[in-house]
C-alpha cells in the first residue's frame, strides 16, 4: 500500500483537499446569504 | 403504534441483524475480524465514519435543537472539513505504513510502550463511558414513547448489536451502518416532507422558509466574536477543529473506520466524503426541525412534550396547577395562531412594515408560551422529585407519533434504533480492538494464535458492552449524566490529543519526555477540575498546550534516545 497512490479524477490530492475547503467556503456564504435574506 | 408499524421496526431490525451476521460469518483472523481484511471502498469507510459519529441523540435532539435554538448549531461542523484534509495528509498515510491496528500502536512506534498504553487507557476510560450514554439516552426516550422500562428498551438494543458486533467485528460494523444511514436519511426527510405537506394549502414552500426566517430560525451564520456565544462561525471553525482532529484522528472509534480501507486512497476519499457530506447532512437534519416549527405554528404544540412524565405529574397535588397551565396555554394559542395569519397575509402581500409587525406579534405570543412550559417544567419537577424535565430530545419523536401516518411511525422508531445501534457496534468494536491489542496481546498475552485474539476480542466485546449495558441501566440522573460524560471527555481529550500532536509534528521530543508531560498536563487539568471555576470546555485546549509545551521544556534537558524516527 502506498501513500502516493494518484488519486481518482484529479491529478493530485492537493486538488481534492482544495475541492473540500472550496464546498466549505461556498456553503459558508450561501447559509450566509440564507441568514441575511430572511433574517 | 399498530401492527404495521411494528412490522415495519421489527423487520428493519431483524434485517440488519441477521445482515451483519450472515455477511460476516466465518471471520477468523485478526485482519478480518479487527480490519475487515482492508476491504472497504471510499463510500463505505465515508458511511461508516458518518454512522458512527450520529448517535440516537443527533436524531432526537437535533430536530428539536432547530425548533428551540434555530439552526445556528450548523456552524459547530465547520471545522469538520478541515480536520478531514488534515487527517488524510498527515495521519493516514503514517497509520498505513505502520499497518497498525489501533491508533495508539503509532504511539510505540514513535515514542515507547508506556505513552502508548496511557494514550490506550485514557481512551478507554473516555469511549467506555460514552458507549453507556449513546445506550442510555435513546433508551430512555424510547422507553418513554413505548411505556417499557428503560432496562428492557437497554437491553434490547445492546443485545442487538453485541450479537453482530460479536459475531462480524468491524466488517459488520461498517456493512451494517451503509443501511442503517440509508434508513435514518430515507425516514428523516421523508418526516420533513411530510410536515410540508401537511401545512395549509395556501403555505408555500417559500412562505414556509420567510416564517421560519422571520422568527428566527435560519441564524445559520454567525460572524460576531463573542466567547460566551456557543455557536458562531469562529468557535466552529477553530475550537470544531481542535475537537474534529482529536475525535476522527486519535479516537479508535473513528480510526478504525478508516484503517479498513483497502488502501491510503480509498482512506482518504472516505475522509472527503465526510468532509464534503457533513455539513449538508446536518443542514437538512436542522432544516427538518424547522419544518416542524412551522408545522406548530398552525398547529398546537403540546405545554410539554415528554406527554408520558406529564401525566404521571396529573396523578398528583399538582394537577390542578398543570390544568391551569394548560388553559392559559391554549387561550394563548388561539391568539398566536390569528397573529400567524395575519403574518402569512403580510407575507403574502409583500408588505414589510407589516411583516416586520406581525413578526414582532408572534414573537411576542412565543415568549409568553415559553413562560407558560417552564412554569409546566417547575410545576412537574415539583409533582415528580428528580423527574426530567428537559423535553427537548422528545419533540419530533413526539410529532411523530402524533402526527405521521402508520407505517411511516414505525420506520422512524426504526430510524432511532438504527442510529443507536450504529454508534454503538462502532464504539463496541473500537473498545474490543484496544483492548485486545493494545492490552492483552501487548501487556498479558504477547504470542498466540490469531483465533486466540480474535476469540478474545469478541469476549472483550461482550464486556464492553455489559458494562455499558450496566452503566445506562443504573443511571437515573440523565441530564446530569450527560453533562458529567461531556465533563469526563474534556478532562482526558486535550492529553491524548497533545500526545498525537508532539508525535506528529515535534519530531525532536521523544517518549519519556511526552509521557511525564502527559502525566503532568493531566494532573493540571484535574486541578483545574477541582479548584478552578474554568468551562470544562476550555480543558481540551489547557491539556493539548500543556503536553505539547511541558514535553518541549523537558526534552530540552533530557538526553536524546537513539531510536528510528517514523515521519
Amino acid at each position: 500500500m502506498s501513500d502516493n497512490e494518484t488519486p481518482p479524477i484529479f491529478s493530485s490530492w492537493k486538488q481534492w483537499y482544495w475541492l473540500v475547503l472550496g464546498a466549505l467556503l461556498v456553503q459558508v456564504v450561501l447559509y450566509f446569504w440564507l441568514t441575511q435574506s430572511f433574517a | 403504534m399498530n401492527y404495521l408499524d411494528w412490522s415495519v421496526l421489527v423487520g428493519t431490525i431483524l434485517f440488519i441483524v441477521v445482515y451483519g451476521v450472515w455477511k460476516t460469518r466465518g471471520n477468523k483472523t485478526m485482519e478480518s475480524y479487527l480490519k475487515g481484511d482492508n476491504s472497504m471502498k471510499w463510500w463505505m469507510i465515508g458511511v461508516s465514519i458518518m454512522a458512527t459519529q450520529a448517535s440516537a441523540v443527533t436524531f432526537l435532539s437535533t430536530p428539536g435543537q432547530a425548533i428551540e435554538d434555530g439552526m445556528r448549531f450548523l456552524q459547530f461542523y465547520f471545522g469538520l472539513p478541515i480536520a478531514m484534509v488534515i487527517i488524510s495528509v498527515t495521519m493516514v498515510p503514517i497509520y498505513y505504513r505502520l499497518k497498525v491496528f489501533t491508533a495508539y500502536e503509532y504511539l510505540e512506534t514513535r515514542f515507547d510502550v508506556k505513552t502508548r498504553s496511557l494514550a490506550a487507557i485514557l481512551f478507554l476510560i473516555l469511549r467506555g463511558l460514552s458507549a453507556g450514554i449513546t445506550l442510555f439516552a435513546p433508551s430512555l426516550v424510547l422507553s418513554t414513547i413505548l411505556g417499557w422500562p428503560i432496562s428492557i428498551t437497554t437491553i434490547l438494543i445492546g443485545l442487538l448489536v453485541i450479537i453482530y458486533v460479536i459475531s462480524g467485528g468491524t466488517k459488520a460494523v461498517s456493512l451494517t451502518q451503509r443501511y442503517q444511514l440509508t434508513i435514518i436519511m430515507g425516514g428523516m426527510i421523508l418526516a420533513g416532507i411530510l410536515a410540508f405537506t401537511m401545512l395549509p394549502k395556501e403555505i408555500s414552500f417559500g412562505d414556509s422558509v420567510q416564517l421560519a426566517g422571520e422568527l428566527g430560525k435560519l441564524n445559520l451564520v454567525s460572524f460576531k466574536f463573542d466567547l460566551s456565544d456557543r455557536y458562531n462561525i469562529w468557535s466552529g471553525l477553530i475550537a470544531g477543529t481542535f475537537l474534529f482532529l482529536s475525535y476522527f484522528g486519535t479516537d479508535q472509534s473513528q480510526v478504525a473506520r478508516y484503517l479498513g480501507g483497502t488502501s491510503v486512497a480509498e482512506s482518504r476519499l472516505g475522509l472527503i466524503f465526510n468532509g464534503l457530506l457533513k455539513i449538508p447532512m446536518q443542514f437538512i437534519i436542522l432544516f427538518i426541525g424547522v419544518l416542524v416549527f412551522v408545522f406548530y405554528l398552525f398547529n398546537q404544540s403540546p405545554v410539554f412534550h415528554n406527554q408520558v412524565l406529564k401525566e404521571k405529574a396529573m396523578q398528583t397535588a399538582q394537577a390542578d396547577t398543570l390544568l391551569l397551565l394548560d388553559n392559559r396555554y391554549n387561550e394563548l394559542y388561539k391568539q398566536k395562531r390569528t397573529a400567524v395569519d395575519h403574518l402569512v397575509q403580510a407575507i403574502h402581500t409583500n408588505d414589510k412594515v407589516a411583516i416586520e409587525k406581525e413578526s414582532d406579534n408572534v414573537k411576542s405570543f412565543q415568549k409568553s408560551e415559553t413562560a407558560i412550559r417552564d412554569s409546566v417544567k417547575s410545576t412537574i419537577a415539583k409533582a415528580i422529585p428528580g423527574a426530567k424535565t428537559q423535553d427537548r430530545d422528545y419533540i419530533f419523536l413526539n410529532f411523530v407519533l402524533s402526527y405521521l401516518p402508520h407505517g411511516i411511525i414505525g420506520l422512524l422508531l426504526a430510524v432511532m434504533f438504527s442510529a443507536a445501534m450504529s454508534s454503538m457496534a462502532g464504539e463496541l468494536n473500537a473498545l474490543a480492538s484496544t483492548t485486545t491489542v493494545d492490552i492483552y496481546k501487548r501487556a498479558v498475552k504477547q504470542t498466540a494464535t490469531p483465533e486466540h485474539y480474535v476469540t478474545a476480542s469478541k469476549l472483550f466485546t461482550a464486556i464492553w458492552a455489559m458494562l455499558a449495558m450496566i452503566f445506562a441501566t443504573l443511571a437515573s440522573f440523565a441530564e446530569n449524566l450527560i453533562q458529567f460524560v461531556n465533563i469526563v471527555g474534556s478532562l482526558f481529550y486535550g492529553t491524548i490529543l497533545g500526545i498525537f500532536l508532539v508525535a506528529f509534528y515535534i519530531k525532536r521530543v521523544q517518549g519519556t519526555a511526552v509521557f511525564w508531560a502527559a502525566i503532568i498536563a493531566e494532573a493540571l487539568v484535574l486541578y483545574c477540575f477541582k479548584y478552578t471555576s474554568i468551562a470544562y470546555l476550555l480543558y481540551n485546549i489547557i491539556g493539548c498546550a500543556a503536553v505539547i509545551s511541558i514535553s518541549l521544556i523537558f526534552q530540552t534537558f533530557m538526553p536524546s534516545q537513539k531510536k528510528n524516527v517514523i515521519e
